[in-house]
C-alpha cells in the first residue's frame, strides 16, 4: 500500500494554514484536497477510497466538532485528526471519546501529523473491510422475499418451524421450504452463522439504511 | 353886602385855613405813612432773603453725600445694568428722604445715566444736561458753584433749584460725572405769598421774575428787553424758550416805579448774596397807602363846601366840629397803626417759631442723615468684610502686558505669601507670573474675549515656590470701550491638581489592570491568532526541507514557500504588535483619533474571540465623520469592553444569530456618537438607568469592572454613555466624544 492510494482531506479556515498543510501532506505522497469550511467539506459529497480528515477546531461557522458529530451520524468512517490553536483539556476529551484519531496543537512538528496520518489511514482501510462485508450480507438479506424475510427474523429469534407456521398461518412444510430458502440466500452453513449474520447486519441496518438514501 | 362879603371872606379864609391845614396834615400823614410802607418792605425783604438763603443752602450737604456714595461713581465706571440699579436705588432712597422733585446722575459728557424719575414720562435718563452751569461747574470740580441753582427745568418746564457736586472714581483727580438734586421751589414760593400790602419779586440779573406774589408776572422782566437781551437768555437756557413778557413797569425818578396803568409804586430792593445781580424787590402800592391817608380828607373837604354854600355863618363850628373829628381820625390811625404794629410783633414771633422749628427740623435731617450714612458705611464695611473672608482670591488690575493692582482681598494677599497689601500693590501683576509669557497670552485672551474661565496659570508666591492658580475674570470697559481694568477671583488649585493627578494615575492603573483582565478574557482568541502564522511557518519550512530532499526539487515551489512564510511571519509581527499597543502601559494622552479606523482595528483584533463566540460583527461607519479628540489606547479598550460584554450579553441565544453592530455618527457639531448594538435579550427597563453606576454588572457573574472602567475612560474624554433597548430586541450602548478642534 502506498500513501498515494489514500486521500487527505484538510479543513481550515486560514489560507495560510492550508497551503502550507496541503505541501507537506503532499511532500509524504499523499492526495490532498482542501476545504475552507466544514459546510464545503460536507456539500463535496462521499468519497470513495481510503482516506482522512484533518480538521481545525475553531472556524467560523460549523466548528470542527459538530462537523465530527455529523460525520459519526452518517457513520462514513472516515478519521478525524483535529488540529487546534488553542484546545483545553475538556475539547480534547469530547473530540477523542467521539472517535478521533489524534488532538494536535498549533504549531506541531511534521512527524508527529505523519503519525497521525498513518495511524488515521490504517483505521479507515480496517473500516472500509468491515464496511464490505456488512454491505455483502445487506445485499443477502435485500435478496430475500417478505415471507422469507419474516420467517428469517423469526428463526434467528429462536423459534422453531412449528411456532413460526402457526404465527404466520402457514403449514410447517411450507415454513421448512421458506427455512432453505433462506440458508440458501445468506449463504449461511448452519443456523448459528445464520445467527451471527442477522446480529452484524442488525447492528448496522440504520446506518445503512442512511448510506443507501 | 358886607356882611356877605365878610362871609365870603370869612369862609374863603376858612377854606383857604382849613385847605391849607388839610393839605398840611395830609403831606405829613402821607410822609409818614409813606415812611412806614418802606419800614414794610424792609422788613419783608429781609426776612424773605433769609428765608431765601435757607432754601438755597438746604440741600448742599445732601448733594455732597449722595455724589460720596461709591455706587455713583461704580454706575458711572461700569454702565451695566446692575450698578445702574445701585446708583438709582440710591437716588430713590436721597429722592424721599429729602423730599426733592429729582435726584440724578449724569455722566462727563452732561448724559443723565440714572434718575429717580426714570419712569416718568418726563424722564431725565438720556437728557443731556451739559449747557447747565450747575453740571459745567460741578465737572470742572469748582466748588463755587454748589449752591442751589435756580431755573426752569427744560424736561419738566417746572422751576427747581438744582444742587450738584462732582463725584469722583476711586483716586482719580477728575470727576467722571455730576450728583444733582432738584428740590422744588414751592417753599420758597411760600414766603413770597403772605399776606404783604405790595408785590415781592425775586429778579434775575437780566430782570427776569423767578418768584413772585403776582403770579401773572412769573418769569416776566422788569424792564423791556432788547431782542439782544432776548437771544442771550434763550442762549442761557435758564428759563426755558421765553416769551418773557414785560410786566410794564417803568422806573421813575429815586425809588418810584409806575405800572401800565400809570399806577404808582414805592421800590425797595435788596439784593441776594452769593447770586450776584439777583434781587428782591418790594413794591408798595402808593395809591393804597395814601387811600390810608386821603380816604378821611376828602370826606372833610365834601362837608366844607356843604358849608361853603348853605351855613356860612356855622364855618366855625364846623371847624370846630372838623376839629373834633380830626382828633377821632387821627385816634383811629393811630390805633390801626398801634394794631399794625402788634401784627408785626405776632409776625415775627410767629416766624420765629417757624425758623425754631426748621432748626428742629435741621437737627433731625442731620440725625438721619448721620444715620443713613452710618447704614452705608456698614454696608460697604459688610461687603469687604465680605470679600476679605472669602476663600477665594479677589482682585481688580488695570490692563496691559504689567498691569497694575487697584484692589485685593486678604485672600488674594495670602495666596502670594504677602503680610500686607500695601507690599503686593506696590508689585506688577506681571511680577507674580511663574512663566512672563503667561501674563502676556492671558491679556491678549482678556482683550480678545473680554472675560477668562478658570484660566489655569502658573503662578509664583513671595518666596518664588510655583502654585497654579485658576482665574476667572472679565475685562471692565468704559464708555468709550476701551478696558479700564480687570476684576476676577483667583483660586489655588495646587492642591486640586495633585488630586486630580493621583485620580488619573489610579484611573490608568485600573484601566490598565482592566486590560490586562480584557488580555486573559482573549488570550483563547490571540493564540488562536498566533498559532495560525506560525503553524503555517512551520508547516511550509518542513515541507520545503522535505522537497529539497527530494531527487530533483521544483525550485518555484521552494520560492513560493519562502514568500509565504516571509507573509506569515509578518502577519504574526503585526498581531503582536496590536497586542503590544493594546496592552502598553502609557499616559493618558488626547490626540486627534480617526473613531472608524479605531474601531476597525479593533474589529480585526477581535474578530477570531467573535468567531469562537459564534458572533458575528458588522460595521456601519460614517465615513464623513471629523476626528475625535482621545487616547488611542484606551478607546480601543472601551471598544473591546462593549464588544465583549455585547457578546456576553447574547450568549444564551441559540435560536436566533448573535449579532453585533457597530456604528459612528455625528451628534451635533461637537460630538461623535458610537453604538454597539447586540441581539440579546435586552436589559432591563428598570436598570437602564443603572448602567453607568460603578460595579454594574449585565453578567451575572461578572464584576462589573467592564462598564465601570468604560464609565471612567469615557467621563475622562469629557463624553457620557448610556443604554437603550432596541425596538426589535437586544440593547445597545451609546457613548459620545467631543471632536477634535484645532487650536
Amino acid at each position: 500500500m502506498t500513501p498515494a492510494d489514500a486521500t487527505v482531506f484538510v479543513v481550515d479556515d486560514d489560507t495560510s494554514v492550508r497551503t502550507a498543510l496541503k505541501r507537506l501532506i503532499q511532500s509524504l505522497g499523499f492526495k490532498v484536497e482542501t476545504f475552507d469550511s466544514a459546510q464545503s467539506f460536507l456539500e463535496h459529497g462521499p468519497h470513495d477510497g481510503p482516506a482522512c480528515l484533518i480538521l481545525d477546531v475553531r472556524m467560523p461557522g460549523m466548528s470542527g466538532i459538530e462537523l465530527q458529530q455529523q460525520l459519526t451520524k452518517a457513520g462514513l468512517g472516515m478519521p478525524i485528526i483535529f488540529i487546534t490553536g488553542h484546545g483545553n483539556i475538556p475539547m480534547s476529551v469530547q473530540a477523542m471519546k467521539a472517535g478521533a484519531v489524534d488532538f494536535i496543537e498549533k504549531p506541531f512538528e511534521d512527524q508527529k501529523l505523519i503519525d497521525a496520518i498513518n495511524l488515521a489511514i490504517k483505521k479507515n482501510k480496517k473500516f472500509r473491510t468491515e464496511h464490505a462485508d456488512i454491505k455483502d450480507l445487506q445485499r443477502r438479506v435485500d435478496s430475500l422475499t417478505p415471507r422469507e424475510h419474516e420467517v428469517f427474523i423469526l428463526v434467528v429469534s429462536g423459534m422453531l418451524n412449528k411456532q413460526i407456521a402457526f404465527d404466520l398461518g402457514l403449514s410447517e412444510k411450507t415454513v421448512k421450504v421458506h427455512r432453505a430458502r433462506v440458508m440458501d440466500k445468506m449463504k449461511a452453513k448452519s443456523l448459528a452463522d445464520l445467527v451471527r449474520m442477522a446480529e452484524k447486519a442488525g447492528q448496522f441496518e440504520s446506518n445503512l439504511k442512511f448510506i443507501s438514501d | 353886602m358886607k356882611l356877605r362879603m365878610i362871609l365870603i371872606a370869612l369862609s374863603l379864609m376858612a377854606f383857604l385855613s382849613a385847605g391849607t391845614g388839610g393839605y398840611l396834615y395830609y403831606s405829613s400823614q402821607k410822609k409818614s405813612a409813606l415812611k412806614e410802607a418802606n419800614r414794610q418792605a424792609v422788613f419783608h425783604t429781609e426776612t424773605i432773603k433769609s428765608h431765601l438763603s435757607f432754601f438755597l443752602h438746604e440741600n448742599l450737604n445732601s448733594v455732597r453725600a449722595l455724589a460720596g456714595l461709591k455706587e455713583l461713581p461704580n454706575a458711572l465706571s461700569m454702565k451695566d445694568e446692575d450698578a445702574l440699579a445701585r446708583a438709582n436705588a440710591i437716588l430713590d432712597h436721597f429722592k424721599n428722604t429729602y423730599q426733592v422733585d429729582v435726584c440724578y446722575l449724569i455722566d462727563r459728557d452732561g448724559n443723565t445715566l440714572a434718575s429717580s424719575n426714570r419712569n416718568a414720562s418726563d424722564s431725565f435718563v438720556g437728557q443731556n444736561y451739559a449747557f447747565r452751569p450747575y453740571f459745567q461747574h460741578a465737572i470742572k470740580g469748582d466748588p463755587a458753584g454748589y449752591l442751589g441753582y435756580m431755573a426752569l427745568g427744560v424736561t419738566s418746564g417746572r422751576r427747581g433749584i438744582y444742587y450738584s457736586h462732582p463725584v469722583y472714581e476711586d483716586g482719580q483727580e477728575t470727576p467722571a460725572g455730576v450728583a444733582v438734586i432738584k428740590a422744588p421751589i414751592d417753599p420758597m414760593e411760600r414766603e413770597f405769598v403772605k399776606d404783604y400790602e405790595g408785590i415781592v419779586m425775586l429778579t434775575d440779573p437780566h430782570g427776569i421774575i423767578f418768584i413772585t406774589n403776582r403770579q401773572e408776572w412769573v418769569l416776566h422782566t422788569l424792564s423791556k428787553l432788547s431782542s439782544e437781551e432776548i437771544s442771550q437768555i434763550k442762549g442761557f437756557r435758564q428759563f426755558g424758550e421765553g416769551p418773557w413778557d414785560w410786566t410794564g413797569l417803568t422806573m421813575m425818578e429815586g425809588p418810584h416805579v409806575t405800572d401800565s396803568l400809570g399806577d404808582k409804586y414805592l421800590s425797595h430792593k435788596l439784593a441776594l448774596d452769593n447770586y450776584l445781580g439777583w434781587n428782591l424787590i418790594f413794591l408798595s402800592d402808593i395809591k393804597s397807602i395814601l387811600k390810608k391817608v386821603s380816604g378821611p380828607l376828602i370826606k372833610i373837604s365834601g362837608y366844607l363846601i356843604l358849608v361853603w354854600c348853605a351855613f356860612i355863618g356855622l364855618a366855625v363850628f364846623i371847624l370846630y366840629n372838623k376839629a373834633n373829628r380830626e382828633i377821632d381820625q387821627r385816634k383811629n390811625a393811630e390805633e390801626a397803626l398801634r394794631k399794625a404794629h402788634d401784627d408785626l410783633e405776632k409776625r415775627v414771633a410767629e416766624r420765629t417759631s417757624d425758623l425754631t422749628k426748621s432748626v428742629d427740623a435741621l437737627q433731625t435731617e442731620i440725625v438721619e442723615r448721620e444715620r443713613v450714612e452710618a447704614a452705608l458705611r456698614a454696608s460697604e464695611e459688610k461687603y469687604r468684610t465680605l470679600t476679605d473672608n472669602l476663600s477665594v482670591g479677589v482682585f481688580r488690575s488695570t490692563p496691559g502686558p504689567k498691569g497694575n493692582y487697584i484692589e485685593v482681598n486678604s485672600a488674594y494677599i495670602r495666596m502670594f505669601g504677602f503680610e500686607n497689601k500695601k507690599t503686593l500693590l506696590s508689585l506688577y501683576a506681571y511680577d507674580h507670573y511663574q512663566n512672563p509669557d503667561d501674563r502676556d497670552k492671558f491679556s491678549k485672551k482678556m482683550l480678545k474675549d473680554g472675560a477668562v474661565k478658570n484660566e489655569e496659570i502658573m503662578f509664583k508666591r513671595r518666596d518664588g515656590t510655583p502654585f497654579y492658580g485658576s482665574a476667572t475674570a472679565v475685562a471692565v470697559k468704559d464708555d468709550e470701550g476701551q478696558v479700564r481694568y480687570y476684576d476676577g477671583i483667583l483660586e489655588d488649585i495646587t492642591e486640586l491638581r495633585q488630586a486630580k493627578e493621583e485620580a488619573r494615575k489610579r484611573r490608568e492603573e485600573i484601566a490598565h489592570l482592566g486590560r490586562v483582565a480584557t488580555m486573559g478574557e482573549l488570550s483563547a482568541s490571540l493564540a488562536h491568532e498566533l498559532n495560525q502564522p506560525l503553524t503555517a511557518i512551520l508547516s511550509n519550512a518542513q515541507a520545503a526541507l522535505r522537497f529539497i530532499a527530494g531527487d530533483s526539487p521544483d525550485l518555484n515551489e521552494i520560492h513560493d514557500i519562502l514568500g509565504d512564510i516571509v507573509a506569515d511571519d509578518r502577519r504574526a509581527g503585526e498581531v503582536i504588535r496590536r497586542l503590544r499597543s493594546l496592552f502598553r502601559k502609557g499616559e493618558f494622552e488626547k490626540v486627534a483619533v480617526n473613531i472608524n479606523d479605531l474601531i476597525q482595528e479593533v474589529v480585526s483584533l477581535i474578530n477570531t474571540e467573535a468567531m469562537i463566540r459564534n458572533v458575528s460583527i458588522e460595521t456601519k461607519l460614517d465615513g464623513s465623520l471629523a476626528l475625535v479628540l482621545g487616547d488611542r489606547i484606551h478607546l480601543q479598550q472601551v471598544m473591546i469592553n462593549f464588544i465583549l460584554n455585547a457578546s456576553e450579553a447574547m450568549t444564551d441565544i441559540d435560536d436566533a444569530p448573535r449579532e453585533i453592530i457597530l456604528s459612528t455618527s455625528q451628534a451635533g457639531k461637537k460630538l461623535v456618537k458610537v453604538g454597539v448594538r447586540d441581539s440579546g435579550s435586552g436589559i432591563m427597563e428598570n436598570k437602564l438607568d443603572q448602567i453607568i453606576e460603578p460595579f454594574y454588572t449585565t453578567k451575572p457573574d461578572g464584576m462589573g469592572m467592564g462598564l465601570s472602567i468604560n464609565r471612567s475612560i469615557i467621563e475622562a474624554h469629557a463624553g457620557r454613555f448610556w443604554a437603550e433597548n432596541n425596538p426589535d430586541g437586544g440593547a445597545t450602548f451609546y457613548f459620545t466624544l467631543p471632536i477634535y478642534e484645532e487650536a
